[in-house]
């Protein structure tokens, strides 16, 4: 068996190496602390003093002078044998730092420039006015549909005569879709309820549209008496302070 | 997994009944330099039998898990490709062999338990499949209460979570910036769904993009120079893109029907993204620098959510509803669509190879799973937040 002499020779040969790549320099680290108490000490693999093929030679030993702190990428990886011997260190390990809470820089982005969010700072949010005025939808669908419409004209009445009202239309849906294109429905929606006001002449300057995806059910249950309920926009009027 | 010029070849047969076999390749001896090229033919989508011994408590079972999560089925030492053994005193000393043959063997010390056998798990792992692990890698993700929500961190096994979020408001879609240094996320907290930007280390928090609307799913592109992302701006929600502090603002997609989860190639050239322009929810990707659209296929599926291209950039995982929700994958360019498990919102892990994603229980809450995709295991990970959602890995 020309191979397993060849291999003892390799194992042999494999022991020096690592003993002799034992000293290299070593460099701190200050995100490691070193574990006292094992420069020096001999650490055996599992079946030191018994065999790697045919008992001939240890067990490739964990290198012992070079200590865990060398500080390098997980290069613990020397050229002393084959590809996994040695020891590493863990730089890259950060203690996961404690995330702080936020703190507003009071940087914003631009405003749109047919509604002023900020605007709604002088304003006072009604949202009983319109509670029985509430559009629902079908499911998947940003139609609104004939015989909703109709719940439309009292909103439309009064943010005609009332010059100084502004609205939020609320777009929600069940909990059916997966989250983010359920945000986009209820964007959908309110914007479908939005083009109606537009269309009755009511300026986009007056309305906000508002999507809360899933994330705002009306009833929380899981059948389809509570989805369509959950399916839905509805209305909040804003009126300026006095 | 590539074979060097192979002298002498001793096949060592792991176990036959295992249709396993582990070839190694001696490559000589040259400048103290000897190389080993193993050669593993296995079927891929059999998760690899390994054997650990050794270790107890809590490092035997992140060792485990974390093999498990990377295709490996934790086995008796009879029976297992490869044996994982070594002890822990504080600090960690580990070994692979398969058979006879020593793969690995070092020490791991500098940092807390759990992180020590994340870290020999991830050698391990690269030794039996050539890439790196991703056991170290962490996790951002929303966790909802009843009316409300919060963004939280945590290792990927879900251990070490904290809010990174204190609002008492709804929030949406994290995803992690630069260098994992920062946080992008929707949040509700001034009255709109706003995009905000913050630091990780500092908590310190900026609006980014504030328009009446919607202002969704801010995704930093790879290269860190770009942010795609969902903007209505008192239209459809539509395709941006901006740089990455949230100026030069261009608009990518004109779609009345509304787009939704834009997700970028790992070049920062293309932005693939939902629309329904066609009617049901598809996939469609459209270049950063101009062009029009293009329909990415998904032959067998029609109705497609949430993609999230791999970072190896060959394959698009998405989210498919048919009754219930069904993880699939497609070739980035389009074709034959695999289905996977039941499950949505999938997010790939730095090895291409590992998916996160988000279960729901009975009672519609959500939480959050792992899939290793070449051999659809599957493995929960243990939270104890009640709601888990949208989950994005750092890599």
């Amino acid at each position: 068996m020309k191979k397993a002499v060849s291999l003892k020779l390799f194992v042999a040969c494999l022991a020096v190496v690592v003993a002799t790549t034992g000293c290299r320099t070593k460099r701190p680290d200050k995100n490691i602390t070193p574990i006292p108490g094992v420069s020096g000490v001999d650490v055996e693999g599992p079946g030191a003093g018994g065999t790697l093929d045919d008992g001939v030679g240890n067990t490739p030993a964990i290198d012992p002078g070079r200590s865990v702190l060398d500080g390098g990428l997980p290069g613990g990886y020397q050229d002393s044998g084959f590809g996994g011997t040695g020891t590493t260190s863990l730089p890259p390990i950060e203690p996961l730092p404690i995330p702080r809470p936020m703190v507003d820089s009071g940087n914003d982005g631009t405003a749109d420039m047919a509604y002023d969010i900020d605007g709604e700072t002088g304003m006072s949010k009604d949202t009983g006015a319109f509670a029985a005025n509430t559009v629902y939808f079908g499911y998947d669908s940003s139609v609104v549909r004939s015989a909703e419409i109709v719940k439309l004209d009292e909103v439309i009445q009064i943010l005609r005569t009332q010059s100084q009202y502004k609205i939020i239309i609320e777009g929600h849906c069940d909990e059916r879709g997966t989250e983010e294109y359920n945000r986009s429905l209820g964007e959908r929606r309110a914007n479908s309820i939005r083009d109606h006001l537009m269309n009755a002449g009511i300026g986009a300057e007056r309305i906000r549209t508002l999507s809360y995806g899933e994330d705002k059910p009306k009833d929380f249950g899981h059948d389809e008496a509570a989805w369509a309920q959950n399916r839905r926009g509805e209305f909040i009027l804003l009126k300026p302070r006095r | 997994m590539t074979e060097m010029g192979n002298q002498s070849i001793r096949p060592l047969v792991a176990g036959a009944s295992l249709a396993l076999f582990l070839t190694f390749t001696i490559n000589g001896f040259a400048a103290g330099k000897l190389q080993i090229e193993r050669e593993i033919a296995l079927d891929s989508t059999k998760p690899v039998p390994v054997s650990i011994s050794g270790f107890s408590g809590e490092v035997r079972q992140v060792l485990a898990f974390d093999l498990e999560v990377m295709g490996c089925r934790i086995v008796g030492e009879d029976q297992a490709a490869y044996q994982v053994t070594g002890q822990f005193t504080g600090r960690l000393e580990g070994y692979l062999r398969a058979g006879e043959k020593y793969l690995l063997s070092k020490a791991f010390t500098g940092a807390a338990p759990r992180a020590l056998a994340h870290a020999f798990a991830d050698e391990v792992v690269e030794q039996i499949h050539g890439v790196k692990g991703i056991a170290r890698g962490r996790i951002v993700f929303k966790n909802r209460t009843q009316r409300s929500g919060e963004i939280y961190v945590a290792d990927y096994d879900g251990h070490n979570a904290m809010p990174v979020t204190r609002d008492g408001n709804i929030v949406a879609a994290p995803a992690w910036g630069p260098n994992n240094s920062r946080l992008y996320y929707t949040s509700y907290v001034r009255g709109n769904p706003d995009i905000y930007v913050q630091e990780y280390a500092t908590g310190k928090r900026q609006t980014l993009i504030r328009f009446a609307g919607s202002n969704l799913t801010p995704v930093p592109s790879p290269d860190g120079r770009r942010l795609a992302m969902v903007l209505s701006k008192g239209g459809s929600p539509n395709l941006f893109v901006s740089d990455i502090n949230g100026q030069d603002l261009r608009q990518l997609t004109r779609v009345k029907a509304g787009v939704s989860t834009p997700t970028w190639s790992p070049d920062s050239r293309w932005i693939c993204y939902v629309s329904r322009e066609t009617g049901p929810a598809r996939l469609f990707k459209i270049r950063v620098d101009g062009g029009g659209a293009q329909r990415i296929q998904t032959v067998g599926v029609y109705n497609c959510t949430e993609p999230d291209w791999s970072p190896d950039g060959k394959t698009i995982a998405f989210t498919t509803q048919r009754g219930g929700f069904q993880l699939c994958t497609v070739p980035a360019d389009g074709g034959q669509v695999e289905q996977l498990v039941a499950g949505e919102d999938p997010s790939w892990a730095a090895n291409s190879r590992t998916i996160m994603f988000v279960k729901r229980r009975s009672d519609q809450s959500y939480y959050l799973s792992l899939l290793d995709v070449p051999t659809k295991q599957v493995k929960d990970v243990p939270l104890s937040l009640g709601n888990a959602s949208q989950p994005a890995w750092a890599r």
